[in-house]
């Protein structure tokens, strides 16, 4: 976008030019910004009874929980710690690589169940949020 | 000397009756409802003015439970073609407020007759299912309509896209005419679509749930795979169909919709090297890397939530169409599992039979280690995905960006399984197996002796074989590039290979493990 002033018989516009290509689009050094928008969905609530897991703690509301199997690397989070929805808790590396474990939503850091170089299951709760 | 007024009274007032479906009343209480009704979203798919309809006059077949005196306008289905774009497309969308929607034998006929039209015509089809399922009073009249509606979604299969919008309900055999069309959109909320809902599974078998559960949007597009996208209205299903529409051809010999009336610019993309970690095992989100592969960041994600594992979807690279295949390391660590090869596969057949080249971003350890996955079987899903790569002719692109072990590297469009070209960044990890496992069955003896030369032996076997080197040394990948060159190679090599021919011997068709 570029801001012109053109004098026309002796009066002033100020006017405001966008360059165009030959088919008339916006040219490539201002990429159009898709106005189009796509929906992510969580999964629905299951009342199937959750498998047990290998570790002693159960699986409910503020657990956080292995996405693979593999060996904690580090768990990135302390006991009593307030942490926002969206938070590294915990880093479990598996099939080469680190996988980063996130807070689901906002909550205090209540337990630790795992520690490092642990062998976790994929579904294992690794910290409970309050 | 002109046309009867009557005449002309006559079928306007015909047309008024048919236009007002099940009622003006009911079609007022939908809209005030948010929902759409099942000519509004024809009209709001096809460009203004644009609708051709086909069958309005239509009447319904059946004589027995007092029907002979109802009258059901267009037989509860909108049927005909418009211009989505500058292209015609076929479509047509169940009225749910003229009996339910429910099929009978005519309603079935209108949309076998739109799709035989669609078929010889070469145009896709986008259809609207909001119905309560099969019209009783006509019995197995109605269950054959159903048959037959299934029969064509099979026969136009390859021919021409078919689209389906769950807009509303979807139950029973019904949800297997959108079960076999390519793409399935559902609108969340206000949709559902099951086999048998809870009260015939809780009848059946004593479970207990919801239709949260097993039929909404939620669970299709996460935990069934089922659909393809989450629409969250009307409105909003529409303008999802017309995006897809955007990408691709009107039929199986066509061209998807390329613009190469630009020229190729061959600028490096320093952004790319940023995105790589310092650390090979922290992830890269790839759809960092897709956004900024294809023109103006502009991506349509297929199954987003489903298999997040593996990316898919349409974009275009400097104008050319093409569907991305991406494993996002950032998510289980971009294993391949049961659902991420399902995914991938059929996404992957898509592409093929609508001349969509391929472009593959590598970036996994391997397939998923694991009893419930050796049990689901594995080999069997993952089959597909080597099976729908190698029977695929469209260009085919690969680009390995870091970990690319085993079978999985072979699995990712390696030029073994019939790349045109692959590239790989610098970074590439590109070896029959992890350093830890190989070592520890190459040196067993040595490490058995003298646990502390392990480390030692991992670390010299990962300098020479987790690179691109010792494959480009076996001609195994075209050249090994910095990440930011990656769009302008990619490009490049997509106009070079956009004349590709391959031909194969005739076959009915291979036998891709189901």
């Amino acid at each position: 976008m570029k801001k012109l002033r053109i004098t026309v018989d002796g009066k002033v516009f100020e006017v405001v030019v966008e360059s165009l290509d030959e088919q008339g689009n916006p040219s490539a050094n201002q990429p159009a910004v898709p106005a189009f928008q796509q929906t992510s969905i969580a999964p629905p609530p299951s009342s199937a009874p959750k498998p047990a897991a290998a570790a002693a703690a159960p699986a409910g509301p503020g657990t956080v929980t292995s996405p693979l199997a593999g060996r904690v690397v580090s768990i990135d989070c302390q006991l009593g710690q307030k942490v926002a929805s969206g938070a590294q808790l915990a880093t479990v590396e598996a099939m080469k690589m680190n996988t980063f474990v996130y807070a689901e939503r906002d909550g205090t850091v209540a337990e630790i169940h795992v520690s490092p170089a642990d062998v976790v299951e994929e579904g294992q709760v690794l910290v409970t949020l309050s | 000397m002109a046309i009867k007024k009557e005449l002309i009274e006559e079928l306007e007032a015909r047309r008024e009756k048919v236009l007002a479906g099940g009622g003006k009343d009911k079609l007022e209480a939908r809209r005030k409802k948010g929902l759409m009704t099942a000519r509004d979203r024809l009209d709001n798919l096809f460009q203004a003015g644009t609708f051709m309809e086909f069958g309005m006059h239509a009447e319904h077949a059946c004589h027995n439970f007092g029907m002979e005196k109802k009258e059901l306008p267009a037989d509860g289905v909108v049927a005909g073609t418009g211009y989505v774009g500058d292209r015609p497309v076929a479509a047509y969308s169940e009225d749910f407020t003229v009996a339910g929607g429910s099929l009978g034998s005519m309603h079935a006929q209108k949309i076998c007759g739109i799709m035989d039209y669609a078929q010889q015509s070469g145009m896709p089809v986008v259809c609207f299912n909001d119905s309560g399922g099969a019209r009783i009073q006509e019995g197995v009249e109605s269950l054959s309509g159903y048959g037959k509606v299934f029969f064509k979604n099979v026969y136009l299969s390859g021919v021409v896209p078919q689209i389906a919008v769950i807009a509303g309900p979807c139950a029973g055999g019904a949800a297997y005419s959108p079960a076999l069309t390519d793409f399935q959109v559902m609108v969340k909320d206000q949709a559902n679509m099951f086999i048998t809902g809870p009260e015939v599974i809780f009848a059946a078998t004593g479970q207990k749930c919801t239709m949260a559960e097993v039929g909404s949007a939620a669970a299709h597009a996460t935990i069934s795979g089922n659909i393809h996208f989450v629409a969250d209205n009307d409105a909003h299903a529409i303008t999802i169909v017309q995006k897809l529409l955007s990408f691709i051809p009107s039929n199986n010999i066509m061209d998807p919709p390329h613009d190469l009336n630009q020229p190729l610019v061959l600028d490096e993309d320093p952004g790319m090297d940023e995105l790589v970690p310092e650390d090979s095992k922290n992830p890269i989100n790839a759809k960092d890397v897709i956004g900024r592969l294809v023109d103006n960041a502009d991506f349509l994600e297929v199954q987003m939530d489903f298999a997040k594992n593996i990316v898919v979807g349409f974009g275009r690279i400097q104008g050319i169409v093409v569907g991305i295949i991406a494993n996002q390391s950032a998510v289980k660590a971009g294993a391949i599992d049961i659902d991420a090869s399902d995914k991938a596969a059929r996404f992957i057949r898509f592409c093929n039979i609508f001349n969509i080249p391929i472009v593959t971003l590598v970036d996994t350890g391997g397939f998923l280690p694991g009893v419930a996955q050796e049990r689901g079987g594995i080999i069997r899903h993952g089959a597909k995905m080597l099976f729908a790569y190698g029977a695929a002719t469209v260009p085919k692109i690969t680009v390995i960006l870091r970990k690319a072990y085993g079978g999985a590297y072979l699995a990712m469009c390696s030029q073994d399984l019939g790349a045109d070209l692959v590239f790989a960044w610098p970074t590439a990890e590109i070896a029959v197996m992890g350093a830890e496992g190989a070592v520890k069955i190459l040196y067993k003896r040595e490490i058995d002796k003298d646990p502390a030369c392990a480390d030692k032996l991992i670390a010299d076997y990962r300098a020479k074989f987790a690179s691109p080197y010792q494959a480009a040394g076996k001609g195994l990948i075209t050249d090994v590039i910095r990440p930011s060159q990656t769009r302008a190679m990619v490009a490049m090599a997509l106009r070079n290979t956009l004349s590709k021919r391959e031909t194969r011997p005739p076959k009915k068709h291979g036998n891709i493990p189901l």
